[in-house]
């Protein structure tokens, strides 16, 4: 059963480590139409495959690896692919997307994704070569480094690779593809319970087929010189990289401080994109087919290596009180090295400093601001060794075992990126209702509308934060879907000319008004369906390239509702595993105290707005998808679940509490027998 | 006077990523940078958003803003990352 569409191979791989048993999986055409690929695609493979209430940490989680339509057809930013699997951060879903060459590998190679099942009994090398698909032994490679793994195996070949705290089952554990992450939810540790160390993919000459090669061609054309013209993707990105939003973040106070007490930092200008690029910036880098090259590769010690991205400046940098770019590349390095989520583990650093300096948890050198100690304190995190081994846990958990859980910022057990939400309001609603937990992306990066990008509105008001928080949530969902890089999401909001915005003067008020009004549009669009917006609107070029590859008319309203399917489906998959409404929060530091003193708005007002995007949403009052939003999206098959979830009651809840308590058992058990020696 | 941060690419038009003004509001404020850096630096401060103390101007009174002695003003050029 291959496929009719345009912009797939036909069929995904799926191995079984633990028989060694190698096989093709198909996927209909009617969901690949319905959920494109990508995160929303992977999904409905784990909704089909998975069944409730696996332990995270054990050979019954799968892996599922996927690509876009649009992925290694030349459309700009298409180099990506997913990871999705239940998570050891959340024990929800988890799903990571990354770029690099894995994802056009695996299509040359004739695949549009990969499945994982099982668990090897010996460290193993998946090979993938073309058609030929190889279980190795890994065995010589157990206890090396990301870089050592996958060091000499030649431009040809895409990696993905563990390093010792996958091994370790650290939390937060990432899979290292080339020098890019899957970072985040902890997917490295599910590699690392498989005993699954590197994969590879090579061979094949398969060319993605297009229903319309030369619409394609035109519309990767235009699409382009879009990116290329907007100020954020043609201009800030290329030139300062994402580190360039640092300065904007700090600016307008969302820029996590200390553990998120404050929202700016004093010394922010030393680990500013503009001081990385006058400094230590050699060149930039990029994905295959990407205009913007927003990657940055920069000299440490007589060394060229990556340079750090924004978030692990924010988290490495601010978050723990750090003002020295020199010491964030070097912990990025190591990150990457050992394999672990820069993100969580400055998060992680933040909140143990907090516990320390309460007197809580006993570290002499866990101090904000003091950099002594963290390359040694990455390192026992990766390897487990003493205090290392609370904080491989994670934030979340770390501050439960030392008494003071509100230290922890997270959202669903997952580390909160580097944006103080109580700048930007409305980005705080996306960090509760984020499926994968306290992720930017997939909350809908808000922040971008409130604060920092061309176009923005009042950051503190609650109005019209839910509905847009949705639209752009399913919007983001559906990008990541067909293969494209979130940041092609950036010319949505375009750069008007000065006669018609003027972002300090009376249009930049009349435009927070509009802003404010589009609550009563979105809202109605929404209830509508997936044929309201027959269009294909020229800001988002997605639509046509879709279409022109696929060979179906995927206009504006069916490309929103693949992502709204997606992220409907990821939803139910959360409650299914036993998250319920208490899961969508956030820190009461976040919700409960105020940034600035002066500004009463300046707390996120959850309370507020998480009714009301349950019911633009159309969920019910403890964010059950509604049985006629179902029907809607054309999801019937998940009817079922819906009502038992429904009819729960407080004893259903209690045992799906209990469910949840025995993972955690089973996790533990796992971790007991995980930790590796592995060398300084 | 007033501490106003020209931030990304503002400081490289200006030449300088601080510079001391004395303005009753931010328009004033406003009129007083476009005479001293000319018409470039003008036309990408269109395009700035004026954060006073941390706040949007959408969020205040916009031009009409006041300003006090002790206050930092950020010209903000539309950034975007993740």
């Amino acid at each position: 059963m291959t496929s009719k569409l345009g912009g797939y191979m036909g069929k995904m791989l799926d191995v079984n480590l633990t028989t060694g048993k190698v096989e093709n999986y198909w996927i209909s055409d009617d969901d690949r139409q319905r959920f494109l690929g990508g995160k929303a695609l992977a999904a409905k493979i784990l909704w089909d495959e998975l069944p409730p209430g696996v332990c995270p940490l054990s050979p019954e989680n799968i892996m599922v690896f996927t690509t876009g339509p649009l992925t290694g057809t030349g459309a700009p930013c298409s180099a990506r692919f997913n990871l999705s699997t239940k998570s050891v951060a959340t024990g929800g879903i988890a799903s990571s997307n990354c770029g690099g060459d894995l994802g056009i590998r695996l299509k040359q190679a004739g695949w549009d994704g990969l499945i994982v099942r099982g668990a090897a009994k010996q460290p193993t090398h998946l090979e993938i070569d073309g058609a030929k698909v190889r279980l190795r032994s890994a065995r010589k490679l157990w206890g090396k480094n990301t870089e050592e793994v996958q060091a000499g195996l030649g431009r040809k070949v895409a990696t993905a690779a563990i390093g010792q705290a996958g091994e370790n089952l650290v939390r937060y554990a990432a899979i290292m593809v080339g020098e890019r992450a899957l970072g985040r939810t902890g997917v490295g540790a599910v590699m690392g319970q498989k005993k699954l160390k590197l994969i590879t993919v090579t061979g094949g000459d398969h060319k993605v087929p297009a229903s319309d090669e030369t619409g394609l061609r035109e519309s990767i054309r235009k699409w382009t010189a879009i990116l290329k013209s907007h100020p954020t993707t043609g201009e800030q990105l290329p030139k300062y990289g994402t580190a360039g939003l640092l300065t904007g973040t700090n600016a307008t106070k969302t820029l996590p401080t200390e553990n998120f007490r404050k929202g700016s930092f004093k010394s922010w200008e030393t680990i500013s994109g503009e001081y990385m690029t006058e400094n230590v910036l050699v060149k930039n880098s990029g994905c295959r087919a990407c205009p913007i090259r927003c990657g940055r590769v920069v000299e440490y010690q007589k060394r060229e290596i990556k340079g750090p991205e924004y978030e692990t400046l924010g988290m490495l940098g601010p978050a723990i009180g750090n003002s020295s770019l020199e010491h964030v590349i070097e912990w990025n390095y190591l990150c990457d090295l050992y394999g672990l989520d820069t993100i969580s583990t400055g998060g992680t650093l933040a909140c143990a400093m907090e516990l320390a300096e309460r007197g809580l948890l006993k570290d002499d050198g866990l101090r904000f601001g003091n950099p002594e100690g963290i390359s040694e304190m990455i390192r026992r995190i990766a390897l487990r060794e003493g205090i290392g081994n609370d904080l491989a846990e994670g934030a979340m958990r770390l501050a439960q075992k030392y008494g003071a859980p509100e230290l922890a910022m997270h959202a669903k057990g997952l580390e909160l990126a580097a944006y103080e939400p109580r700048g930007a309001v409305g980005h705080g609603l996306g960090y509760a209702t984020a499926n994968r937990g306290g992720c930017h992306l997939n909350g809908g990066y808000l922040v971008y509308l409130e604060a920092l990008g061309p176009i923005t509105m009042d950051p503190h008001t609650t109005k019209a934060k839910p509905e847009l928080v949705v639209m752009q949530q399913n919007l983001m969902e559906a990008i990541s879907a067909c293969g494209s890089c979130i940041f092609t999401s950036y010319p949505v909001i375009p750069q008007l000319a000065p006669r018609w915005y003027n972002p300090h003067g009376l249009t930049a008020a009349a435009v927070d008004k509009v802003f404010q009004g589009l609550r009563f549009v979105l809202v109605s669009q929404g209830r509508l369906g997936p044929g309201a917006l027959p269009i294909h609107p020229p800001f988002l070029p997605h639509t046509k390239a879709l279409s022109a590859l696929m060979g179906q008319n995927i206009h504006m309203g069916r490309f929103l509702a693949a992502g709204e399917r997606g992220f409907v489906l990821e939803r139910l998959f959360n409650l299914r595993e036993g998250l319920v409404s208490a899961d969508d929060s956030l820190p009461p530091r976040l919700t409960d105290e105020l940034q600035d003193p002066s500004n009463p708005d300046s707390r996120v007002r959850l309370d507020v707005m998480l009714p009301r995007y349950y019911k633009v949403r159309d969920w019910d009052a403890r964010g059950i998808p509604s049985e006629r939003l179902l029907r809607k999206l054309g999801m019937e098959f998940a009817l079922g679940m819906a009502t038992r979830l429904r009819v729960d009651n407080s004893p259903h809840r209690a045992r799906r509490m209990a469910l949840r308590a025995r993972e955690e058992e089973s996790v533990q058990e796992q971790l007991k027998g995980a930790r590796t020696a592995a060398p300084r | 006077m007033a501490t106003v941060k020209l931030l990304s690419h503002m400081a490289t038009a200006a030449g300088t990523a601080e510079v001391e003004i004395e303005a009753a509001t931010v328009g004033r404020l406003i009129r007083i940078l476009e005479e001293r850096f000319g018409d470039e630096f003008g036309t990408l401060l269109k395009a700035c958003k004026v954060i006073v103390n941390g706040r949007s101007v959408v969020a205040l009174k916009l031009k009409r803003t006041p300003l006090r002695p002790g206050d930092e003003v950020s010209l903000l050029p539309p950034l975007a990352g993740g």
